[in-house]
C-alpha cells in the first residue's frame, strides 16, 4: 500500500481482473443470478402497476431499479469478457482469495442447525450446544473452560438479558424442559 | 445565543446520572468492538441495538453514538500493540505506531493517540454544533425533488469512491435498494416482493442484514487459530513527555482539519481521512525522516483525522438526514427505529434529543479520554483471548442481537443468508458500503421520487426546473459519469481498505 496520496489514473472501469476458473465461474453465476434477479423483478414489478393516476404506482421504482440492475449486471459480463481476452490486464488483485470452505460450513451450518432447534430447544440449551460444539470440538479447549463458557454463554446471557435488559429470550417450547426454567 | 442555550440545555440532558451512565457503557463496549478482531465498526453497531431497545430515544441514541466512535478509538489499541488494525481506519497507525511499541513507547503512543482523538472528536462536534442551525434551516426549506436529488448525490459520491469497480459499486447499490422494497409499499401500501409471507410484510430486519453482511461474512472469511501475543505497557510507561506533546501538536491540528473536512463528505470514509493526515505529514511535518520509524506524528496526525472524520460525518446526518459512511447509515437505522428521522426535521420537532445527542458527543470524547489510557491493560489482556474462542462467544452475540430485534427466528436465518452473500461478494470484489447506504435510504429515496411526481403530476421535468434540485443531480450525474470522463481518482481513494 502506498503511503503518500499519489495521483492514479482512474480508467472507465479498471478491466476486470483474471479469476482462476472456480473464481470465473462464480463471477458467470453471479452475473446469470443478477440477470434473472432483474427478469423476476421486473416483472413483478410489472403486476404491481407502474403508474396510477395520483403517480408513480408501487412497482414503478422497483421496475426502474430492475432494468438498472439488469444493463449493469450485463455490463459487467462484458467487462469480464474483455478482460478474458485482454491478456494484459494482470496489475489489479484478483477476487479475493479462496475462503476455508470447511470453516464456513461449520459455522453456517451450526447456525443454521441453532436456528432451526431455538423455538423448540430453548435458548438455553439449543446455545449450550452451539457452544460446546464449536468450543470443544471445534477449537480443542478443554472441559472446563468449554463448559464454563457455554454456561456463561447460554443461561448467563438468558438470565441476564431478563433481568438486566428486560429481554426475554426464547424459552424451550417443550413444557417439561420450560418447567424447569428452560 | 440561541445555539449556545440550545447546548447548555443539551448538556443538563446528557450530564443526567442515566445518560452518562449509557455514554460510559457505550464507550466501554465500543472500544472492546474496536479491540476485536472480526468485528467491524458497522456490524458492531448494529450488533448493540438491542440492547438499547428498552431505552428511551436520547438514551438509546447516546449509547449508539458513543458506541460508534469508541470504535474509533479501540481499533488504535490493536494497532499500535500487535500491528494489526482492529479496524481499517486504524491501518496506517501501525507503521509508526507498532515501532513505537518495539521501541517501548507503546503507552506514549496510545496516550497520543487519545488525545489527538479527543481534540479531533472535540472540535468535530464543535463544527457540527456551529453547522446544525444554518443547514438544518436550509434543510427545512427544501421539498421532496430536492430531498431526493440529495439523496441521489449522497449515493453517487459513494458510489464513485467505493472500490475499484464504479459496475460493481453500482450493483451493490442497486441490490440495497431492492432490498429495502420488500415488504410494505410505504405509499399505496401494497405487499411487494413478500413471497406471500407474512414475516415479510415488515420488510427484512435491518440489523439481521447489517451483521450477516459484515459481521458473519468476516467471520466465515477468516479462519484464524492461535492468540494474539499483546503486552500491556506499565502505566508510568503511558504518559508522553514534553517533546512527544510539542511534536504532536501540529500533526493533531492538521488531522482535525484534513478529518472533520473529509467527514462532511459521503462516500469518504474515516480510512481515507487517516491515510491523507498521514500524508501530510510527510509533507509538512517537521520531523518526516522520521516516520516509518516510530515517529509520533505518525500516530497523531492519522488518529486524530480518523476521530474528527468521524464526528463530522454526523454533521449530514443530523442536518441533512443523509449518511455519509455505512456505520453512520447504521446509526440512522437505530433512529428510525426509534420514530425519529434524522435530517432538518429533527431540530424543529424533536430539538431536546437532537441537541442531548450533540452535546453527549463532548461528553463522550471526554469519557474516552479518561476510560482508556488506564484500561490499556484490561484490553490487551482481552487480546490474549484464543480467535476460536473469541468467534464462539461473537457468533452467540450475534444470533441474541439479530433475534431480539423482532424477537424472532426467522431473522436469523435472514442473518445466516446475508452472511453467505456477504461472503460471496466479498469473493466477488464488490464493495459493501454502498449496499448499506441504498438499504437505509431506498425507502426515503422512493417516497420523495412519489412524492416529488405526484406532486407534478407525473411531469419529470419537475427535478430539472427547481434550481437547487438541478444543480445537485447535475453534480451526481458528473460524479457518476467521471470514470467515462478520465477524471483522475487519487490512488489514497482507490486503495480505501473500508471501500
Amino acid at each position: 500500500m502506498s503511503h503518500e496520496p499519489a495521483l492514479a489514473q482512474h480508467a472507465p472501469d479498471p478491466p476486470e481482473p483474471l479469476a482462476p476458473p472456480s473464481g470465473a465461474r462464480l463471477r458467470t453465476g453471479a452475473q446469470a443470478v443478477l440477470v434473472a434477479l432483474s427478469v423476476y423483478v421486473a416483472v413483478e414489478s410489472l403486476g404491481l402497476r407502474l403508474w396510477t393516476s395520483f403517480g408513480p404506482g408501487p412497482g414503478f421504482f422497483p421496475f426502474v431499479l430492475a432494468i438498472a440492475l439488469g444493463l449493469l449486471a450485463i455490463a459487467w459480463f462484458v467487462q469480464s469478457v474483455r478482460a478474458g481476452r485482454d491478456k494484459t490486464a494482470g496489475g489489479e488483485a484478483a477476487e479475493s482469495e479462496g475462503t476455508d470452505v470447511r470453516h464456513a460450513a461449520a459455522v453456517l451450518g451450526s447456525l443454521v442447525v441453532l436456528a432451526a432447534v431455538m423455538d423448540l430447544l430453548g435458548y438455553q440449551i439449543s446455545v449450550f450446544l452451539f457452544l460446546m460444539y464449536h468450543l470443544k470440538w471445534r477449537a480443542g479447549r478443554s472441559w472446563v473452560l468449554s463448559l464454563a463458557l457455554s454456561l456463561a454463554g447460554s443461561a448467563g446471557i438468558f438470565y441476564g438479558f431478563a433481568h438486566g435488559l428486560m429481554v426475554q429470550l426464547p424459552p424451550s417450547g417443550i413444557p417439561f424442559l420450560a418447567g424447569w426454567g428452560l | 445565543m440561541d445555539v449556545l442555550a440550545d447546548l447548555l440545555g443539551g448538556l443538563s440532558t446528557a450530564l443526567s446520572p442515566q445518560n452518562l451512565l449509557y455514554a460510559f457503557i457505550g464507550c466501554l463496549l465500543g472500544t472492546l468492538i474496536g479491540v476485536l478482531p472480526g468485528i467491524g465498526p458497522v456490524a458492531g453497531v448494529a450488533l448493540l441495538i438491542p440492547l438499547t431497545l428498552n431505552l428511551d430515544p436520547t438514551s438509546a441514541i447516546i449509547m449508539l453514538a458513543a458506541i460508534f466512535y469508541g470504535t474509533q478509538y479501540g481499533g488504535t489499541i490493536t494497532s499500535v500493540l500487535l500491528n494489526t488494525p482492529g479496524e481499517a481506519a486504524s491501518a496506517i497507525t501501525t507503521i509508526d505506531g507498532y515501532a513505537m511499541t518495539r521501541q517501548g513507547r507503546a503507552g506514549v503512543a496510545l496516550t497520543i493517540a487519545a488525545l489527538g482523538s479527543f481534540v479531533g472528536g472535540t472540535v468535530a462536534t464543535a463544527g457540527l454544533v456551529l453547522a446544525a442551525k444554518p443547514l438544518g434551516d436550509l434543510g427545512l426549506r427544501i421539498g421532496p425533488p430536492e430531498f431526493f436529488a440529495l439523496m441521489v448525490l449522497g449515493i453517487s459520491l459513494l458510489v464513485a469512491l467505493a472500490g475499484r469497480s464504479m459496475t460493481k459499486a453500482l450493483i451493490s447499490g442497486v441490490l440495497g435498494l431492492l432490498i429495502s422494497m420488500v415488504g410494505i409499499d410505504p405509499v399505496a401500501g401494497a405487499p411487494r416482493f413478500t413471497f406471500g409471507s407474512e414475516r415479510l410484510l415488515d420488510g427484512i430486519s435491518f440489523v439481521a442484514v447489517i451483521i450477516g453482511l459484515f459481521g458473519l461474512s468476516e467471520i466465515l472469511a477468516t479462519a484464524k487459530g492461535g492468540t494474539a501475543h499483546a503486552v500491556a505497557p506499565g502505566l508510568r510507561a503511558l504518559l508522553p513527555g514534553r517533546a512527544d506533546l510539542r511534536r504532536s501538536a501540529p500533526a493533531i491540528a492538521r488531522g482535525t482539519g484534513i478529518g472533520f473536512a473529509l467527514g462532511l463528505v459521503p462516500g469518504m470514509t474515516g480510512s481515507v481521512s487517516s491515510l491523507l493526515a498521514y500524508g501530510a505529514e510527510r509533507k509538512f511535518g517537521r520531523h518526516r525522516d522520521e516516520l516509518g520509524s516510530g515517529a509520533v506524528e505518525g500516530v497523531a496526525g492519522p488518529e486524530t483525522a480518523n476521530n474528527a472524520h468521524a464526528n463530522g460525518a454526523l454533521v449530514p446526518l443530523f442536518t441533512l438526514g443523509i449518511p455519509a459512511s455505512p456505520t453512520i447509515a447504521v446509526l440512522m437505522g437505530a433512529f428510525l427505529q426509534q420514530g425519529l428521522t434524522p435530517g432538518p426535521t429533527l431540530f424543529a420537532e424533536h430539538a431536546d434529543v437532537a441537541w442531548g445527542i450533540i452535546a453527549s458527543l463532548f461528553v463522550g470524547n471526554v469519557i474516552l479520554l479518561v476510560l482508556n489510557v488506564p484500561l490499556v491493560r484490561v484490553w490487551t489482556s482481552i487480546l490474549r483471548i484464543p480467535y476460536p474462542v473469541l468467534t464462539a462467544l461473537i457468533l452467540t452475540f450475534m444470533v441474541v442481537g439479530t433475534y431480539t430485534i423482532n424477537f424472532s427466528v426467522f431473522d436469523v436465518f435472514v442473518m445466516v443468508a446475508f452472511g453467505l452473500l456477504g461472503l460471496t461478494l466479498r469473493r466477488l470484489d464488490i464493495p459493501l458500503a454502498p449496499l448499506v447506504l441504498t438499504l437505509v435510504l431506498g425507502p426515503l429515496m422512493e417516497r420523495s421520487l412519489r412524492e416529488s411526481l405526484e406532486l407534478s403530476q407525473g411531469d419529470l421535468t419537475v427535478f430539472l426546473t427547481r434550481p437547487i434540485c438541478a444543480v445537485l443531480l447535475v453534480v451526481a450525474l458528473a460524479i457518476a459519469a467521471s470514470p467515462l470522463l478520465r477524471l483522475r481518482k487519487p490512488a489514497v481513494l482507490a486503495a480505501d481498505p473500508e471501500a
